[in-house]
């Protein structure tokens, strides 16, 4: 279909995937804070937000690739990336629905490869890179930030035990609130420049951007904006499952959880190994959980977490590959694809009013509660 | 298909040492700080308190700068 028309269509579908991106992943930040009453909702929120809009802005090397190479992008245009965003954006507003912390760049792979495989065949898909890419990631993160966490978090409330405890919060609470700032900086920075490269690459090769060019302004500053938006929304219904699902999560827990994921996340990218934030916070809390004697792990909200990840790439790949092959037929197909998604988009929204999580209630505990009452309290 | 056992030792080890790390430096200092204030309210003077603080929280702080280098170096 006419290029002129389908591109502002790919850049609009981006924006909206990276603002799903911010909402969905506030909890990543944020989620231990809320739960440990570290920081008000709505201040968490806000504060993880500018500093996504500030990561945005700090770095200026944008993805050279859309896929991280799981794709051979020479036989992919802009009808299949289109596809493979819509994929992805399906699947993070039904996680969110659900309240499942699931990896945006993992739906974005997924709907990619699904978009490119019914269109370029099976050739196109670099199945190899995906055991390296995606699932060895996808197992270690959690175990690597539980481990972390435990023993963290284990060492926070030994080291702790016997002073007072309004001597002690004010001092975790502030490493609390500085590595969740910190986590939310790199998310800016990293998922950010991810729609700043879909978009320049896109525009490249409709050949609005000679080839090899960084971002635009515009496209910086929008895809910033896009996730910060997104992140001050806040994606209330996976914190609560982050904050309050898992484990019962005391200062120093939250401290130690989010220090934990932090370090984790940080090293891991230095590394060059690319953990999902979702997977390493999630594990971080399950080993806050696990480093203290007191405390229980709810291992049924774990369970259901893991088998959100393990749908993530097929799910996020079917609706893609339906998505891309759609778009890829012209004109009428691309308008189709985007009236359902905005449908989709309508429906779960409309869903999600029956039994609204916000700010009020995201402390509330999602199902039934811990069997005992736990002291989240390391000094006593 | 092959795993890079060499880069997910390096991953877990390094993940170890810089979060446990600092969470013990922190927590350090935190127990530092109110060692120190305990002391202080009792009369006395806690300079092993106060080291841990200063100690705990410089590192810490060192950390938080090296994280921040890191996110903005890529």
């Amino acid at each position: 279909m006419d290029l002129a028309v389908l591109v502002p269509i790919v850049v609009a579908t981006a924006l909206i995937f990276d603002f799903t991106n911010g909402f969905h992943d506030t909890a990543n930040a944020m989620a231990t804070s809320i739960a440990s009453g570290a920081l008000r909702p709505r201040v968490a929120v806000a504060l993880s937000a500018i500093l996504n809009l500030v990561g945005a802005f700090l770095s200026v090397e944008v993805a050279k690739t859309i896929s991280s190479g799981l794709v051979d992008e020479g036989a992919i245009g802009p009808s299949l990336v289109f596809g493979g965003l819509v994929g992805a954006i399906v699947w993070n507003l039904l996680t969110w629905y659900f309240g499942l912390p699931s990896s945006s760049s993992h739906a974005l792979f997924g709907g990619l490869i699904g978009a490119t495989l019914v269109a370029a065949g099976w050739d196109a898909v670099r199945f190899g890179r995906l055991v390296d890419k995606v699932l060895v990631p996808a197992v270690a993160a959690p175990l690597i930030a539980a481990m972390v966490a435990m023993i963290a978090t284990y060492l926070a409330c030994r080291i702790t035990r016997g002073c007072s405890v309004s001597m002690v919060r004010p001092g975790f609470r502030v490493g609390q609130v500085v590595s969740a700032s910190l986590l939310s900086l790199a998310h800016g920075t990293n998922d950010a420049q991810k729609t700043m490269g879909i978009i320049t690459l896109t525009l490249i090769s409709a050949g609005s951007l000679p080839a090899g060019s960084g971002p635009p302004v515009w496209v910086i500053v929008s895809a910033g904006a896009a996730i910060a938006l997104g992140t001050y929304l806040g994606g209330w219904r996976i914190v609560r499952t982050l904050g309050k699902g898992i484990t019962d999560i005391g200062i120093p827990q939250g401290f130690a959880a989010q220090t934990s994921a932090t370090a984790v996340i940080l090293t891991s990218s230095h590394f060059g190994m690319a953990l999902s934030t979702t997977h390493v916070a999630s594990g971080g809390i399950v080993g806050a959980g696990l480093g203290t004697p007191s405390a229980r792990v709810r291992w049924d909200t774990a369970r259901r977490m893991v088998l959100a990840w393990l749908l993530t790439l097929p799910a996020a790949g079917l609706a893609g590959a339906a998505a891309g092959w759609t778009a890829s037929t012209g004109t009428v197909g691309t308008f189709a694809v985007v009236l359902v998604g905005l449908l989709v988009g309508l429906g779960v929204y409309v869903a999600s009013r029956r039994q609204v999580v916000d700010e009020h209630n995201v402390n509330d505990i999602p199902v039934e509660p811990i069997e005992e009452p736990t002291v989240p309290v390391a000094g006593r | 298909m092959q795993i890079n056992w060499s880069a997910l030792g390096l991953v877990l080890i390094a993940g170890l040492v810089s979060g446990v790390g600092v969470v013990v430096l922190f927590t350090l200092g935190v127990r530092g700080l109110s060692d120190y204030i305990d002391a202080k309210q009792a009369g006395r003077t806690s300079v092993l308190g106060l080291g841990g603080a200063v100690v705990g929280f410089a590192l810490s702080l060192a950390i938080v700068a090296l994280g921040i280098y890191v996110i903005v170096a890529g």
